[in-house]
């Protein structure tokens, strides 16, 4: 390790609070006397802000996806918590009405014995003839296993309420924004699309804000062109992707399948390839589209795309 | 009586409530995917969105506030939580109304509008409007920068921001090993700081204020 990067992870551990108290103290008072030191601690510290202007940008685009959840939902995330413990409420009175209502049945001698009043949601549980209180398991923990004595067929028992089985968190799954930012290549795209600036005066500004990363400057400049020329396909391209690097994937779809459309085979293949990219950061909801994508792209071996989009196949898997 | 059956049910679907304050700020500490498992569960969990909504509805905003409010109250506490500032003096949901809260009163300030409501101080505060400020100047900057190194290297500097360990970065990114990642992050800090200094402005950023 040189002297470079030793410093450059002293300085790291410094501004991440990983130094002990006492080494921090004495790497301040070096900081002070040392203009230079200091210099490079300031550096680092706004390199350290561009590195959590990434993670902002990433969590942005995940929430636009838990959006897409909550307005997908058929209603629970989006009733009012006084309305969910309202309907729980009523729920729990006629539990006890029908729980009275079985003490006054004459009892049967001849059957399994009674069936649960409320199951639990999850339809794979097989119905048990005694059915069991299921109590909320803790986080990440493997779930019990029951035990013997409860299935077997004995004198008939009071039945006993099952509650809703708490949903753990989604399972740690594939990182699909990771997934897409290894697949994704710039010059797979705007190498191609920088030929087209006679399209528009503005696509060439467009392109320079474009490739200096201010993706809404480039959106701006793009969004009116495309209103007055809805035919000019690579300032849509770009648009397309301005939006997507800005996050915003949604609003870049509906362009990318409509270039995908396009008779240019090269805006089409690279658009369908850019449309699956695009699709893999609507993961999971958007999978039998992604898959439909994808399966298009790998019919055809010719694809521009077609080893790269064969190879997120199989990641997908 | 289908009505109450189905919001058993519904309800089942929902995130449960096995999340505790402590599991959620060690997910969120800790970075990694079970970081985006609690923050998913927070942004789905009922009730919250509802306090943030009713606040900012309350107060001057419409729909489109409230929601740009509560997205933006969950990148500050993601933040917040992070960087340690959380000293668990409250639940972490009434922590979070109160970011919520803070932010949208801000905000109010800034475009001019009176706000008699005060609220309450949370711990870790947010930082000062003028570091927020500081902040927003160096975005652009920052984002120009980070549009040359390539997508790679911005989707590795983002996991090592978010403290995932060398390896597991290496198995992410497809590199041999955690030496391998590290040397990759080092050189990618070392391209991202190549085009900082060539930024007019950088010079200026770097004197202190």
């Amino acid at each position: 390790m040189s002297r470079d990067e030793r410093l450059f992870d002293k300085i790291e551990a410094y501004l991440r609070g990983k130094l002990p108290a006492e080494e921090a103290a004495a790497f301040e008072a070096e900081m002070s006397a040392d203009a230079e030191l200091a210099r490079q601690v300031r550096a680092q510290r706004m390199e350290l802000q561009g590195l959590e202007w990434l993670v902002e940008r990433d969590l942005r685009a995940k929430m636009d996806a838990w959006e897409r959840e909550v307005e997908q939902a058929p209603a629970p995330l989006r009733v009012s918590f006084v309305r969910r413990w309202w309907a729980a409420g009523a729920a729990a009175v006629l539990v006890l009405a029908l729980f009275g209502w079985w003490l006054l049945q004459p009892r049967q001698t001849d059957i399994g014995g009674p069936q649960p009043i409320v199951s639990t949601p999850d339809s794979a549980t097989s119905p048990q003839d005694t059915p069991v209180k299921k109590v909320p398991q803790p986080p990440r923990k493997a779930p019990q296993k029951q035990p013997d004595h409860i299935a077997e067929k004995s004198s008939p028992k009071p039945p006993v309420v099952t509650t809703p089985r708490p949903v753990t968190p989604a399972p740690a799954a594939t990182d699909y924004p990771a997934l897409a930012a290894t697949y994704y290549r710039d010059q797979d795209f705007m190498d191609a699309s920088a030929a087209a600036t006679g399209e528009s005066p503005l696509y060439g500004q467009a392109l320079d804000r474009f490739k200096s990363g201010n993706y809404a400057a480039a959106e701006k400049l793009l969004a009116p062109v495309i209103k007055l020329n809805p035919n000019a396909l690579k300032t849509k391209e770009l648009l397309a992707h301005s939006l997507y690097k800005g996050g915003r994937y949604d609003a870049a779809l509906p362009y990318l399948r409509e270039l995908a459309a396009s008779k240019d085979k090269s805006v089409a293949e690279r658009s369908e390839w850019a449309m699956a990219l695009t699709l893999l950061h609507r993961m999971p909801g958007q999978k039998p589209l992604l898959d439909r994508v994808l399966d298009k792209i790998t019919s055809r071996p010719g694809h521009a795309f077609y080893r790269q989009a064969d190879e997120l196949k199989q990641k997908l898997k | 009586m289908v009505t109450f059956f189905t919001s058993f049910a519904l309800m089942a679907n929902s995130p449960g409530p096995d999340w505790t304050d402590e599991a959620l700020l060690a997910a969120v500490q800790g970075g990694g995917q079970e970081r985006e498992a609690a923050l998913r569960h927070l942004y789905l969990l009922p009730g919250l969105r509802e306090a943030v909504f009713r606040f900012v509805l309350e107060n001057g905003g419409n729909r489109s506030d409230a929601q740009d409010v509560f997205q933006e109250a969950l990148v500050l506490f993601d933040r917040n939580l992070r960087e340690g500032r959380f000293e668990g003096k409250s639940t972490l949901k009434t922590y979070f109304v109160a970011i919520a809260k803070w932010h949208w009163v801000g905000l109010r300030r800034q475009q001019g509008r009176y706000v008699e409501w005060e609220p309450a101080q949370y711990d870790g505060a947010a930082e000062s409007p003028e570091v927020e400020t500081l902040r927003a100047e160096h975005r652009e900057l920052l984002a120009e920068a980070m549009g040359h190194i390539g997508e790679r290297c911005r989707e590795l500097l983002r996991l090592y921001q978010l403290d995932y360990a060398m390896e597991e970065i290496a198995r992410k990114m497809g590199y041999s090993g955690a030496d391998s990642a590290k040397k990759e992050a080092y050189r990618c800090r070392t391209k991202l700081r190549e085009h900082l200094e060539n930024h007019p402005s950088w010079s200026d950023y770097l004197t202190e204020k």
